[in-house]
């Protein structure tokens, strides 16, 4: 990808992943981030692997399948829609543990928004990426996906938030810098300026 | 009783087991006599009229598989606290929520317009014209709701719940022959031919409907329940479950009893609810007959309260939106759209003169039948999981049972859909 563009994470997932050997080892399962939501950086990438008979340094006994595994984005050499390549050779994989981290598809796509005062504002329709040194970064939430309008109400809010962060987004994205906290998986957003 | 003794009845329901599950009993309950709304009754009187005891049989079974099936939603909204539209957006994906929701807005819509058809000539039977009785009746569901708080509401619907024991009662004014009642529970019977198979899937497809999985589930997150109340919630299932198939059973043995092999009535002309309550007069007085209308009236009264609210709150559940009837309306302005729209325009459809009601009951019954297969295997997925379900996920034994139930409402499912679409003769 190039610096600054854009990709949905609901295009990133389920693309076939690849190793430096150019075989086809599993699909991208999640993305991981860190916990805390001032950093949007994304960390590592989680394959879903077609097989393993190894984590990281420890051999296992014998092949298994339906093995999620989190690999440092470091080790990432490309990205786009149609695939996704690493730059080390399966099964001698960097694996890393998911502990104080945030798996994006899991923990914040579909989850709920509240506003301040815990009102539901509406659920997370799919999370926007965008290249960034070399990584990926979290812009922001998207909304609406087409089949439902957003009400005026809330894209009054996503307005509100926009001006406060002075970004320049799609109508239907709430920019990440306005999610202020996660909580028992619910997304606390900010309030926009009266 | 003294004021000392109520205040003694009370300690003692408080110190035994029977608080807990008073405090938890209502969703089950709840759910399942919905389940017994104007088409649910018609269904049943049909089958009734038209094969007697014979077909009382099916409840049994019927009423297994239901049981399985709500008692997986219990276990899914208590241990998670969340509806089953929200796991199935977390679990599946945001376009599969919107098509479960879209097919589930046309079905629930069909099925209101039905209640309210049922409010209407159950009204009329009692001399009442049903443009007063739809209006009336639709305003003070509409206010019960929007000025009601949770507890108030589900009070309310548990005490509106009493009406079906008139079904009870005009199975007895029918004067049925018990053996023969007993024997047709107890002896898997009928003639086997492609209609009497089409009854029994009707009323499997009557009695198991999608909203059902939605409403209880978000029913008992809305209570709050939790992980200890597990049990005394698998009981309201159980005890709801039983209610059904009493009731439905009441309908079908009053009907049987009345109508089938009765020379002076037609059993084959009774294809609805009202007419079964018309034409059980001469045969089993007229307090059986105002009964079953009674029994119809106030059916349909609670089951055009619920399904508009069951469609509200899993609407707004699988899109995120505020809801609750706790809320007022500027707090949650589409729980409260969804719940109105489905009110007036239920009501409103049935106001007006030469609407094709059947056509609605067809694409009701269709559309239920699409989405039940897609619902439950979303729930058995999701209540495999063990990330979502902890310990709680089912067993091996009887998640099989739970497969093997399933697919056997796929294929009546099935079946009943393209009866629905290409009807025989």
């Amino acid at each position: 990808m190039q610096e600054g563009e854009q990709i949905s994470l609901s295009d990133l997932v389920k693309v076939k992943v690849y190793d430096r050997d150019g075989r086809h080892i599993g699909h991208v399962q999640d993305l991981a981030m860190k916990k805390d939501v001032s950093t949007p950086g994304i960390s590592h990438l989680g394959i879903h692997l077609l097989w393993t008979d190894r984590v990281g340094e420890v051999e296992l006994v014998r092949r298994a399948e339906d093995v999620v595994l989190l690999v440092p984005w470091s080790k990432v050499s490309e990205v786009s829609e149609e695939a996704v390549r690493i730059s080390e050779s399966h099964p001698a994989l960097t694996a890393e543990s998911s502990g104080g981290l945030r798996l994006v598809r899991r923990d914040i796509l579909n989850q709920q928004m509240l506003d301040q005062r815990g009102n539901r504002i509406q659920r997370v329709d799919d999370v926007l990426l965008r290249a960034e040194g070399g990584g990926l970064v979290v812009e922001g939430l998207e909304v609406s996906k087409g089949l439902l309008y957003t009400s005026s109400k809330l894209r009054a809010f996503i307005a509100g938030l926009r001006r406060k962060h002075m970004v320049r987004h799609d109508p239907d994205l709430i920019p990440w810098e306005a999610v202020q906290r996660i909580e028992d998986g619910k997304l606390v957003l900010e309030e926009p300026p009266e | 009783m003294s004021a000392v003794g109520f205040s003694n009845l009370r300690k003692r329901i408080r110190e035994s087991n029977l608080g807990p599950l008073l405090a938890v009993l209502g969703p089950g309950i709840i759910v399942a006599m919905v389940d017994n709304d104007a088409g649910g009754i018609a269904t049943y009187s049909v089958a009734g009229a038209r094969y007697g005891y014979a077909i009382l049989w099916v409840m049994i079974p019927t009423a297994v598989l239901l049981y399985m099936v709500q008692e997986m939603n219990a276990r899914m909204g208590v241990i998670t606290g969340k509806g089953l539209a929200s796991l199935i957006r977390e679990k599946f994906s945001f376009r599969l929520t919107a098509l479960i929701m879209l097919a589930m807005l046309a079905a629930n819509f069909a099925n209101t317009v039905s209640d309210f058809a049922g409010i209407a000539a159950g009204a009329e039977i009692f001399g009442v014209r049903y443009y007063i009785a739809v209006p009336i009746a639709a305003a003070g569901i509409w206010w019960l709701v929007l000025k009601g708080t949770y507890k108030v509401v589900e009070k309310v619907f548990l005490l509106v719940s009493l009406v079906y024991i008139a079904y009870i009662i005009s199975a007895f004014l029918a004067r049925p022959d018990w053996s023969e009642v007993a024997k047709g529970f107890l002896v898997p019977s009928g003639s086997m031919n492609a209609s009497f198979i089409l009854m029994v899937i009707t009323i499997v497809g009557t009695t198991i409907a999608p909203w059902m999985q939605f409403y209880q589930q978000s029913s008992i997150v809305d209570k709050g329940l939790s992980e200890k109340d597990l049990r005394y919630e698998r009981a309201d299932t159980g005890i709801g479950t039983v209610f059904l198939v009493i009731t439905a059973s009441a309908i079908m043995i009053a009907c049987a009893a009345a109508f089938f092999n009765n020379p002076n009535v037609g059993a084959t002309q009774i294809k609805s609810a009202e007419q079964a309550a018309l034409a059980l007069a001469p045969v089993a007085g007229d307090y059986a007959s105002y009964l079953f209308a009674f029994g119809l009236l106030g059916a349909s009264i609670f089951a055009a309260s619920i399904l508009p609210l069951a469609t509200a709150y899993t609407v707004c559940e699988a899109f995120g939106w505020e809801y609750g009837v706790d809320h007022s309306f500027s707090e949650a302005p589409k729980f409260y759209i969804v719940y109105t729209t489905f009110i007036v325009g239920g009501a409103a459809f049935i106001m007006v003169p030469g609407m094709p009601l059947i056509t609605v009951m067809l694409i009701s019954q269709t559309v239920n039948g699409l989405l039940l297969p897609v619902v439950l295997t979303c729930m058995l997925k999701i209540i495999r999981d063990r990330d979502v379900m902890g310990d709680h996920v089912n067993g091996d034994t009887y998640n099989t049972v739970a497969w093997l139930a399933v697919f056997v409402l796929y294929v009546l499912d099935a079946w009943l859909v393209i009866a629905t679409i290409f009807p025989a003769g």
